[in-house]
């Protein structure tokens, strides 16, 4: 199989596992050419490389960052706050939490992912209409 | 398999969020490094762009800030921050 050059060559269903072991593969082999370390590469072989490990870098991001509206919907339905889901995704505030949170859930309603009632709740949650607790 | 509390699902659930942040922060802390390496080694912007699913302005922008960080936290000279700006710049692509 040829080396990725855009996220897109990145097959969809490639585990998570082996996404991560790819790109860190070519990564490597760039850091070990610049500190001298192994064989050194050429010209061509650093392109390869470094597409490679950006097309794979660019992948698993989306790959890890695919399920988090979702998550962060479980959490405020069991009954955290906008503040603490904001902290755990990095440091955001409540307020963007909430206004992505709805921008996502008429996203997945407009997809057809998602039903009224499912999107009703979002917003409601998004509004910081918490959940169980 | 026991239905989880909801205080389980908090907890589970802002750590999976907890772990995502981190995981992208980690990826991306790597890759302006890599797409100086594209581009040093002859990939061209445009090429360098697609890989990481970036716009050309995008990538031009975000390699001269990323030179412009380093150069301010005196982790590259200016000669080497002159270069990032000249590959950001487009200058030297191979044809």
């Amino acid at each position: 199989m040829s080396l990725p050059t855009r996220p897109g060559d990145v097959p969809l269903n490639v585990p998570l596992r082996d996404l991560a072991v790819a790109y860190d593969c070519h990564a490597l082999r760039i850091l070990w050419h610049r500190h001298g370390i192994g064989d050194p590469l050429t010209a061509e072989q650093r392109l390869d490389h470094a597409l490679a490990a950006l097309a794979y870098q660019h992948a698993l991001a989306e790959r890890v960052l695919h399920s988090r509206w979702s998550i962060a919907t479980d959490a405020l339905a069991a009954g955290a706050t906008l503040d603490t889901v904001g902290d755990a995704m990095g440091g955001l505030e409540a307020d963007t939490v909430s206004h992505v949170l709805r921008w996502w859930a008429n996203d997945q309603h407009q997809e057809g992912l998602m039903d009224d009632a499912r999107r009703d709740e979002v917003r409601r949650l998004a509004d910081g209409q918490g959940g169980a607790r | 398999m026991t239905k989880p509390t909801p205080e389980q699902v908090v907890v589970d659930s802002l750590a999976a969020l907890e772990f995502t942040a981190d995981t992208v922060r980690r990826l991306e802390a790597g890759r302006w490094s890599h797409a100086a390496a594209a581009l040093t080694a002859g990939a061209g912007l445009e090429r360098t762009a697609d890989a990481m699913g970036l716009t050309l302005d995008a990538l031009r922008i975000g390699l001269a800030s990323w030179a412009g960080t380093r150069r301010g936290l005196g982790l590259i000279n200016e000669q080497q921050s002159a270069e990032l700006l000249r590959l950001a710049s487009g200058e030297g692509e191979v044809v």
